[in-house]
């Protein structure tokens, strides 16, 4: 088991920005100066002065324990705060609801893993707790939790769990809700609740784990967070296969999704993102294998039976740092980017490309997809000239197709202009009042993220 | 509302033939397969669908009278018994496989489906649905999404929950509603997944959509003998540690062997056989001798009296039809059996394991043990003899002493049966009175009139001063 002392010692190295939020929209007669210090000396009182900062006219507090931030949530609520948590503000751009008298709440102090079961399978993690770093301590034990999402080295776990954040390798490993197995929350009223526990199979009481997974912080602050772990892979290799059309992709996904393969990714790339990725400027369909050198070599094998010998092999390593680059495309940091997470079935995956491409067709903005063949999660990405007219109406009808379809595109990331003609989420689903009973029931006060989430949640 | 009226309105919904209310046709309705507890139902109706469903419930919602769903009755921690006059709303007719969509490995069942049934009719075009209970060939689908049910494959496939992605739903009041859906990630709380593993207690579900598989192309079985149960309790360590998750890791002790030998499906266990590990790989075949390989060596570096492979199907199943009749076969060696189930860390194994045996004696009780050693979910089946004046409440009493231990080693009371009315006590074993009531408000958002499977699943608050005082966190 590791100790907290280990995880900082790990820590240590690596300096992370202490104020990641980005602030906007700046307004110094938005907030009262009496109301701003009358919080801040409150907060101050709670967790020591070095602990609060304001920046740009948001306060930002940096809490260590569980108990702080009950009562930080408290303080917030009594003088009337929102409350906007963070881990390292990765996640930030999502559905940023603007509310005048907010406090910034960031996990950057928690970190570390609390304990580390390695023969279990399972670890306890501090919801502040770097995902990179989390990982690096695992893989001592030739473990990890079998996550990829595309977020940068900073984004924690906490924020990871809350935007329920997937990557490339879920076709064969699941999301976050199958590997989180306990929780501690503290509510919008300061109470802290656990839910689970640190087995790996548990169905005692209602799972409330799974309504945190991807609520956004909207509902209670994690504090610390169980999950079950995998070996690594022994060896790993990816097949890149040059495909020219359509077509031949649609015939490679059916077949490779109803024969014996075992793919650990399943990825169609579009030629803009081909050629960002040192590949040709043609559809690539990436193909992992983690079952081992024999099964990667069988995989090959039929797939040079079925596409031919025309592909690119990465192995092991390799693999590892072609996967870095491509999560990194996703996270530039221009202001003139967006990412957009589609989500439809298997089969309709392709049909929504063609509709991409009929739509974007001739159009200047540079568009590139990645589209998991297997999961049916798609995500797209459009670099500069955003505030050309016509791109958000363009979205428009994708999302009308992909809604019309049983799915849905939301923006994980948009500048403004995108955002006041298209919203984040989309239609409210059909249960969307049980959604608002439960965030209504949780936080009466809408202390948490308010705004934020489908809906104004 | 009169009895006679009751009946009259749920006649007019469903039609005569689906409703029963003598006292002699709702004796079957009395438990489900805990056998502990009874009670009568005020009446039993059958809907043919969710209109059906959602009249039934709006009729009893508006009168105040207090319903339930139920499956088979298979249920082992009682989450079926009316104890207080409930209606019962049985699913079993609905029962149809609505729609499979291969492409897209996806199929969408009634409630009232068999597990098993999914299964073998999608077994011809090479898939199938991973959630194996062991009571597959009669319990519904229904009924485990309410449970959360697992079974043997769930170690590397995981359980309902990980395969669940939609239901359609009667609210307590009567509406109906959808929640998730056929795509992944769909915006919003993820009400799926709160909703599988409620026991009853927020609605009724009455569509569900499922992920279905492809067949894995190879699979090997591994039977390994033992005459030191902690030898056997160190292989399933060991395999793990290799890195290695099976698709199957399951575990007999001796008492257990003593009954499936006794039962239908004997396989020939030697006399000194003291545990018995059934192992299956799957996946490609490419690869797979090897690692079978890996596990042989592991058994024999602990001792194995005796380990094969399975070189037929044919054996393979009579091995799988051993271990998974292992709970009724307790009835050929004892008049009475209490299912237990606890889950433990996986590596506080030998350690639990003499613990119950501690128990066993000081109760003067056999304990047989069947379980699910991969993932640490233990079943102790506690044998007794109901005629015998005090045996029931000291069979209950051992297997609350048990899921004591599972709780003091950092486990859970349960891992697949459910807390149902046979474990409301044991919640504050390992939850406060805060984490209960953080459940309990969710129960309020879906059923704020407690009239949906009432009083199941949350401690009694009269009686837990008086039994048992609730843990504190660390
Ligand atoms: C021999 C034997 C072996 C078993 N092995 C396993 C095993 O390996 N793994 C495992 O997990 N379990 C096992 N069980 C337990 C049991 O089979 C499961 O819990 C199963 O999921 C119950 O299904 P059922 O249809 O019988 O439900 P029931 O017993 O009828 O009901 C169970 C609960 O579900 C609720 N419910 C039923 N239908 C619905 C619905 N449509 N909507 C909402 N709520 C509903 C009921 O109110 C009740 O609370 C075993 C039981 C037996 C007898």
């Amino acid at each position: 088991m590791l100790g907290r002392g280990d995880w900082e010692a790990a820590q240590s190295g690596s300096e992370l920005a202490y104020c990641p939020w980005e602030v906007r929209n700046t307004n110094s007669l938005g907030v009262k100066d009496v109301e701003h210090e009358n919080i801040h000396s409150s907060l101050s009182s709670l967790i020591g002065t070095t602990h609060v900062q304001t920046q740009h006219n948001q306060l930002l507090v940096y809490p260590a324990t569980e108990e702080e931030i009950s009562q930080i949530l408290r303080a917030a609520s009594a003088h009337g705060y929102g409350v906007v948590p963070q881990g390292n503000g990765s996640q930030s751009q999502f559905g940023k609801g603007f509310i005048e008298k907010k406090i910034q709440l960031s996990l950057k102090r928690m970190t570390g893993i609390v304990e580390h079961s390695i023969p279990d399978l399972t670890a306890a993690v501090l919801a502040g707790t770097p995902l990179q770093m989390m990982q690096q301590v695992l893989k001592q034990s030739g473990q990890w939790l079998p996550i990829d999402p595309m977020v940068s080295a900073e984004a924690t776990i906490g924020g990871i769990v809350a935007a329920n954040s997937s990557g490339p390798k879920r076709i064969l490993y699941g999301s976050l809700r199958d590997y989180v197995i306990g929780m501690r929350i503290v509510y919008p009223d300061g109470s802290v609740v656990k839910s689970g526990g640190k087995v790996v199979k548990n169905v005692a009481g209602y799972d409330l784990c799974k309504l945190f997974i991807g609520s956004r912080g909207t509902l209670g602050i994690l504090t610390e967070i169980t999950f079950k772990l995998r070996p690594l892979p022994h060896y790993q290799e990816l097949v890149l296969i040059p495909l020219q059309t359509l077509d031949e992709a649609a015939k490679l996904q059916r077949i490779i999704l109803a024969s014996e393969f075992i793919p650990s990714s399943l990825e169609l790339l579009t030629p803009q993102f081909s050629v960002e990725l040192g590949q040709r400027p043609s559809y690539t369909l990436l193909v992992g294998c983690d079952e081992g050198e024999a099964a990667c070599i069988y995989h090959r094998e039929r797939l040079t039976e079925l596409a031919g010998a025309d592909f690119n092999l990465k192995r092991g390593e390799g693999a590892d740092q072609f996967w870095q680059e491509y999560r990194s495309y996703f996270n530039s940091s221009s202001q003139d980017f967006l990412l957009a997470k589609v989500s439809v079935l298997p089969m309709q995956v392709l049909p929504f490309l063609q509709l991409l491409r009929e739509l974007f067709d001739g159009s200047s903005v540079l568009m590139s997809c990645s589209a998991g063949l297997g999961t049916g999660i798609i995500r797209l990405t459009i670099q500069d000239g955003l505030n050309q007219d016509g791109v958000a109406p363009k979205l428009k009808i994708a999302r009308e197709w992909a809604e019309k379809h049983q799915g849905a595109l939301i923006l994980e990331k948009a500048p403004f202009v995108i955002q006041k003609q298209l919203s984040i989420w989309g239609s409210e689903p059909s249960a969307f009042p049980l959604m608002k009973a439960i965030k209504q029931k949780i936080d009466p006060d809408y202390l948490l993220n308010s705004g934020s989430f489908i809906g104004g949640l | 509302m009169e009895q006679k009226h009751l009946v009259r309105a749920l006649t007019q919904i469903v039609g005569k033939k689906s409703v029963l209310h003598h006292p002699d046709d709702v004796l079957a309705y009395e438990c489900d397969g805990y056998t502990i507890q009874r009670g009568t139902p005020r009446a039993v109706v059958f809907p043919s669908c969710a209109e059906e469903v959602s009249k039934v419930v709006k009729l009893l919602f508006q009168a105040k009278i207090p319903f339930l769903p139920r499956g088979a009755g298979t249920g082992l921690s009682g989450g079926a018994i009316p104890l207080g006059g409930e209606v019962i709303i049985s699913l079993v007719k609905m029962n149809r496989l609505l729609e499979v969509d291969f492409a897209n490995m996806r199929a969408v069942v009634e409630p009232g489906h068999i597990n098993l049934k999914l299964s073998n009719t999608i077994s011809v075009q090479g898939y199938y649905y991973a959630p194996d209970p062991s009571s597959g060939s009669s319990c519904t689908i229904g009924g485990n999404v309410a449970e959360n049910a697992g079974g043997p494959h769930c170690l590397k496939y995981g359980v309902t929950t990980n395969h669940v992605l939609g239901l359609e739903l009667v609210l307590p009041n009567g509406e109906i509603l959808n929640v998730g859906g056929s795509s992944l990630d769909l915006p919003g709380y993820d009400l799926t997944g709160i909703l599988v593993g409620s026991e009853g207690t927020m609605g009724i579900v009455t569509k569900i959509t499922v992920r279905i598989l492809r067949k894995p192309q190879g699979v090997k079985t591994v039977l390994a003998l033992f005459e030191d149960v902690r030898d056997a309790s160190q292989v399933v360590s060991d395999i793990i540690a290799a890195g290695i998750i099976p698709a199957a890791l399951e575990m007999m002790d001796q008492t257990a062997i003593k009954a499936v030998e006794a039962g239908s499906y004997s396989v020939g266990y030697p006399e000194n056989t003291d545990a018995v590990l059934l192992i299956e790989l799957d996946g490609l075949t490419a690869g797979m001798e090897e690692m079978a390989e890996q596990i042989l060596e592991v058994c024999r570096n602990h001792h194995v009296s005796s380990v094969k492979v399975a070189k037929t199907p044919e054996e393979r199943n009579r091995w799988w039809a051993n271990r998974k009749t292992a709970f009724g076969a307790c009835g050929c060696i004892s008049p009475d059996y209490l299912v237990q189930d606890g889950v433990i860390p996986r590596s506080t194994l030998p350690q639990v394991l003499e613990r119950i045996r501690e128990i066993s004696q000081e109760s003067g009780l056999r304990i047989a043990n069947v379980f699910h050693a991969g993932d640490g979910n233990l079943h102790p089946l506690i044998l007794f003899d109901a005629r015998i004046p005090g045996q029931t409440e000291l069979a209950v009493e051992t297997g609350s002493r048990v899921l004591q231990v599972c709780a003091d080693v950092g486990g859970s009371i349960t891992g697949e049966h459910g807390i149902g009315i046979e474990k409301q006590q044991d919640m504050y074993m390992i939850f406060t009175e805060q984490d209960l009531q953080a459940q309990q408000m969710i129960r309020n958002v879906f059923n704020p009139e407690d009239l949906c499977n009432p009083g199941k699943l949350f401690p009694k608050p009269a009686r837990c001063v008086e039994m048992k005082r609730p843990v504190v966190h660390s």
